[in-house]
């Protein structure tokens, strides 16, 4: 491919005084597939957006599994949001079509495995528990929950404040599970 | 009708699909179930007005994917609605040999192009592909214009009684099953058109790096501003290059993890083993050794042979590893001090 530019980068690079050199600890990996802030992100799904409920006699948070990675994946990208917001504007009339038929939704929101990674790591953690094939409660009572952890760290540091106002927009839309085909 | 998590992925994807690449997988589902399936290639002048034919050159078919943006809203969708009525009315018209006046009336129009893809064979039927039905009102004006179009029409190579179905992604994949390669293919679509768009977006719609990691940048310029006395407009042009392709990777980047997030991943993997690599040469190079140079390179053949597919063109990897060198660049893990 005929590139001058970087040609000439080359050529101005080969300057005797001139030693490039480079740090492959210092590449910025994306913060999408940590582990951990997913999972601080799930944290705050449920605290946002949990309902109350209880399995196997302990108190629990649960959301639908649908609504949980619809959640998430619109925290971390919250310019979503006015997407999403478009899509629940348009239930009811002519063109009210199902969540998995609104094509503006990034294809992402479809195929990344992430989600469904993380939620198994976090059930082997007891973190979390799967109830049916629809439903996930946090144990917010175990000890040690790394959930727990997670969002006392998050409330004491006053972190992830966009997040946490994009699930509080979330919450506003009232979204129900029938809108979200999962009923 | 109950479908397999596979089939709705792959409805998913194939209504995503636009232009080519819509046209190219159906007729790849179409061409797995028909064994006389013929694709038409639109060269030289255009395709004649059928993309590709099956059943003994009695079925032909004409396949559309618009865009997808915009689908979300009533404007968008209205809009769509049209486009889609309006391109199958014109290749029907194409078919048919016809032109519309201003006035609406059809004069014959001969269409010498189609006539050297069918030759004396009618078609039977016309399907009509998109990528988009979600609107039982673009049947209508399309039934009543082939309807118009077939009275005024020759009628050389459709037969009388010829008909007209439109299809939508999800009957395409019902009617014509994928097999494992396509839902493969269908959940890993070719990013070099990611790559297009990405190269034609203007500078000022790019991302903007971070604030803070301009000065390290800007130094690394003047190094070579110092360097090079006489030759500071040659370094202002190089550095205007790379920060645009550096916001240019930001925007690729920003795309394929919301879009693509398993090849995001890959990307990000293949960049740090070259990265790795260019460190382990630059130990045993010669100080005049070209570790930019050779870098690239490599990332360039790890990318052609990792993303093979996705990445076709080895001119796509080149511009890919060239983008994500800028990235380089721009944040620092690639640095040229000098040296006294």
């Amino acid at each position: 491919m005929r590139d001058d530019h970087f040609n000439e980068l080359l050529e101005l690079l080969s300057h005797p005084n001139i030693r490039p050199s480079i740090e492959p600890k210092r590449i910025a990996k994306s913060f999408y597939y940590d582990a951990i802030y997913q999972s601080a992100i799930i944290a705050l799904c449920f605290s946002v957006l949990g309902k109350s409920s209880d399995l196997g006699g302990k108190p629990t948070l649960c959301m639908n599994s649908a609504y949980l990675n619809l959640c998430q994946f619109t925290a971390i990208r919250s310019d979503l949001l006015i997407d999403l917001k478009r899509w629940k504007d348009l239930k009811g009339k002519r063109y009210d079509q199902p969540l998995d038929r609104f094509l503006v939704l990034p294809r992402g929101f479809f195929t990344d495995p992430n989600f469904r990674d993380v939620i198994r790591y976090l059930v082997a953690t007891h973190a979390l528990a799967l109830a049916g094939a629809k439903d996930i409660h946090f144990l917010k009572s175990e000890p040690n929950n790394t959930l727990t952890n997670l969002l006392e760290k998050i409330e004491v540091d006053g972190l992830f404040e966009v997040e946490r106002k994009t699930l509080q927009s979330i919450k506003d839309l009232r979204i129900s599970q029938k809108e979200l085909g999962v009923e | 009708m109950t479908r397999t998590r596979e089939q709705t992925e792959a409805i998913t994807a194939l209504s995503l699909l636009e232009g080519d690449d819509f046209e190219d997988e159906t007729y790849l589902l179409v061409a797995r179930h028909c064994y006389d399936a013929q694709q038409v290639p639109a060269v030289p002048q255009g395709d004649g007005g059928i993309d590709f034919y099956t059943h003994n050159v009695s079925i032909g078919y004409c396949c559309y994917g618009p865009e997808v943006l915009g689908r979300g809203t009533t404007d968008g969708v209205k809009k769509l609605k049209k486009k889609i009525i309006e391109k199958f009315k014109s290749d029907l018209k194409r078919i048919l040999e016809l032109e519309e006046t201003k006035s609406g009336k059809c004069k014959h129009r001969k269409n010498e192009g189609l006539e050297s893809v069918l030759g004396t064979s009618r078609l039977k039927c016309i399907r009509l592909f998109c990528n988009w039905f979600h609107d039982k009102g673009l049947l209508g004006p399309i039934n009543e214009a082939f309807k118009k179009y077939k009275k005024a029409s020759q009628c050389r190579f459709v037969t009388d009684d010829c008909a007209v179905t439109l299809i939508g992604p999800e009957l395409i994949i019902d009617q014509y099953p994928p097999d494992d390669v396509s839902i493969f293919r269908l959940s890993r679509p070719g990013i070099a058109k990611l790559l297009n768009t990405v190269t034609s977006t203007p500078v000022g719609s790019l991302p903007p790096p971070q604030a803070n990691q301009m000065p390290d940048f800007e130094a690394k310029f003047e190094i070579l501003g110092k360097n090079w006395p006489g030759r500071e407009q040659q370094v202002q042009r190089v550095k205007d290059a790379q920060i645009k392709r550096w916001r240019q990777c930001l925007l690729l980047l920003q795309k394929l993890e919301s879009d693509h997030p398993q090849v995001h991943k890959e990307v990000e993997r293949l960049l740090e083993a070259a990265a790795e690599l260019a460190n382990e040469m630059s130990l045993s190079a010669a100080p005049d050794a070209n570790l930019v140079g050779a870098m690239v390179e490599k990332l360039a053949q790890m990318i052609h042979a990792e993303l093979r597919g996705l990445l076709v063109q080895t001119t796509s990897a080149t511009e890919l590893a060239r983008m994500m060198t800028a990235r380089l660049i721009g944040e620092c893990p690639l640095q040229w001090p000098e040296v006294k």
